[in-house]
């Protein structure tokens, strides 16, 4: 997550740690505390304006948090929706901006989203929380927020002119391959369901016979699907594959490999190697996997 | 790279971002209509993601003018001038276009670009963050073929030991760029360091100053301390007109004001928009129609 190589200027390393004060009043109080433990790597006169900052300056948007949490949301939809509904505290997503993914992402300059997807996997695993499919779930939306960050290629990826075993080959960008329980898909869309239900009038969420959210059980199956979400000009959808699929998307990864290593990946967890080679000759045929 | 002299005057403004009109704000073409002469250019506010909308298209097809203001990008961190962005960017104002790019010089996002940041931090007012903030506004000058225009930002906090007048005066001095000056982001400051409204001005190379940007703010109070919440209302504190009518006369290169307030109901902005086409008409003064 990290893209950072070297030390930023003290002035950017001072907007991270405001960014940070800004959005963690506990981070907010150890700096006023403990600048100088705190603050280190800050050269003191800056270490000290921020030990200074009046805490009521930082809430003068009371609602900051709660306005990222939204953005953050929209693409984590049905996993929030499950989180709260078991965990039953707002408090509890919260809790992302304490958290070390937050400050890690800011002070390394890496991406909040993900930071989030991070955090929430923690959640889920610390609790734990119990909602059947909830890391499935998880992980079909970070496949999505993946592939619709990865950055394009600076020249369109082309397929190979000859497919041979020493052909070296990576995933296209945008394409994500994820393994999950047959269940997940279902229990999302259960959540989105309920969100609808309850953003046709909000004020539902006031009342005793308002629409509540359990995992209806006839939907938990634990058995393997997979899956591919894929970016296009159109947007990213997710599709569902066969396994030699998934397992030949999931052997590629971002950076090159040769087709040798591809097969021999696949046939170590248990795929035939034909098989394996016609998943290889298919994907690149589809463009889901190209010319390193 | 075209002189400052020679960019078009272009009189009082409004302000849009994506989907403001759409969504109820004030639709330019319209209030144009409704209201001849109050209305001489369109400043569009947008990123990357979000891109062109109807109602600057609507606007920049009748061949009126534009200017396209970023909200994507960190000066500060010349890093984030990169080459999707400053395509991207050049594409989309050169499509609508718009006469100059700016946009406020502080920090939109805290990562890498994404949506949600739910933040816009001022500069930290250093000498080190004005060099690289004038190396940013000169890389996006070069990348773009269009004059760029750093603005300074609201905030609640400052760091730094620099006024904030003579951190932009350090931009301007080593990347040779036209200056936007809010004129609401500037009392905001003022207030918080205790200073009058038109403290550092002197100093200031208001010859530079090509935009000023006029809009409301609310005084707050947070547990008992004062505040101006850069709210865009639809009137501009006391503070804010005093600085305006301080930098209207000595501001010799000034084409442009933008009144920021298309959230409002258009009736609530008619008289403003009267008092500054008084103030700075379309047409200099002495100049032939």
């Amino acid at each position: 997550m990290s893209a950072a190589s070297s030390p930023p200027p003290p002035y950017i390393a001072a907007q991270r740690a405001l960014v940070r004060m800004y959005f963690d009043p506990a981070f907010a109080a150890a700096v006023r505390e403990s600048p100088d433990e705190v603050l280190a790597h800050l050269p003191s006169p800056l270490r000290a304006q921020l030990a200074a900052v009046d805490d009521r300056a930082l809430r003068l948007d009371r609602l900051r948090r709660r306005r990222a949490l939204r953005t953050l949301s929209e693409e984590w939809k049905a996993t929030t929706t499950w989180v709260l509904a078991e965990a039953g505290r707002l408090a509890t997503l919260e809790d992302f901006f304490s958290s070390a993914h937050f400050h890690a992402a800011v002070d390394d300059r890496g991406s909040m989203p993900l930071a989030f997807a991070a955090f929430l996997a923690e959640l889920i695993v610390a609790r734990p929380l119990r909602t059947p499919h909830l890391a499935d779930v998880l992980a079909i939306e970070t496949a999505l927020a993946q592939a619709r960050r990865e950055p394009d290629d600076d020249e369109s990826p082309t397929p190979p002119a000859a497919l041979g075993d020493d052909t070296a080959l990576r995933r296209a960008p945008g394409v994500i391959p994820i393994a999950v329980g047959r269940g997940a898909m279902a229990v999302l869309q259960q959540a989105e369901r309920y969100l609808f239900e309850v953003g046709l009038m909000p004020a539902v969420a006031l009342c005793d016979d308002a629409p509540g959210l359990t995992v209806d059980a006839k939907l938990i199956d634990a058995a393997p699907t997979w899956m591919v979400a894929v970016r296009t000009a159109g947007g990213v959808s997710l599709v569902t594959v066969e396994r030699p699929l998934y397992e030949a998307l999931r052997a590629a990864g971002p950076t090159p490999r040769r087709v040798r290593a591809l097969v021999d990946d696949a046939t170590a967890r248990g795929l035939a190697a034909a098989d394996a080679r016609a998943a290889v000759a298919e994907l690149v045929h589809d463009e889901l996997l190209v010319s390193a | 790279m075209q002189p400052l002299s020679s960019l078009p005057r272009l009189g009082v403004g409004i302000s849009a971002e994506p989907g403001s009109a759409a969504k109820g704000g004030i639709d330019a073409p319209n209030f144009a209509a409704e209201h001849p002469g109050l209305v001489h250019f369109l400043e569009y506010g947008a990123d990357l993601e979000r891109g062109l909308d109807e109602h600057v298209a609507r606007w920049a097809d009748a061949g009126r003018p534009t200017t396209y203001h970023f909200l994507d990008v960190n000066l500060e961190e010349p890093e984030d001038v990169d080459a999707r962005w400053l395509a991207g960017t050049t594409a989309a104002a050169r499509a609508i276009g718009a006469a100059w790019l700016c946009g406020d010089a502080g920090l939109w996002h805290f990562g890498a670009r994404d949506r949600g940041h739910q933040l816009l931090l001022p500069p930290v007012l250093t000498r080190d963050s004005a060099y690289a903030t004038a190396d940013a506004v000169r890389a996006i000058e070069e990348g773009t073929g269009l004059r760029v225009l750093p603005e300074n930002p609201p905030g609640s906090v400052y760091l730094g030991d620099l006024h904030l007048l003579d951190y932009f005066a350090l931009v301007s001095e080593r990347s040779c760029c036209g200056l936007l000056l809010d004129c609401a982001h500037l009392a905001i400051f003022q207030r918080l360091r205790g200073l009058p409204p038109t403290t550092g001005l002197d100093g200031f190379p208001l010859d530079r100053v090509v935009e000023l940007h006029v809009a409301g703010g609310t005084e707050v109070e947070v547990d008992g301390l004062p505040l101006i919440d850069d709210t865009h209302a639809p009137d501009p504190l006391p503070d804010t007109w005093q600085i305006v009518g301080a930098v209207l006369p000595r501001a010799t290169g000034l084409r442009a004001i933008v009144y920021e307030c298309e959230h409002n109901p258009p009736d609530d902005v008619v008289a403003n928009f009267g008092r500054l086409n008084r103030a700075f008409p379309i047409a200099a003064p002495g100049a032939r129609s």
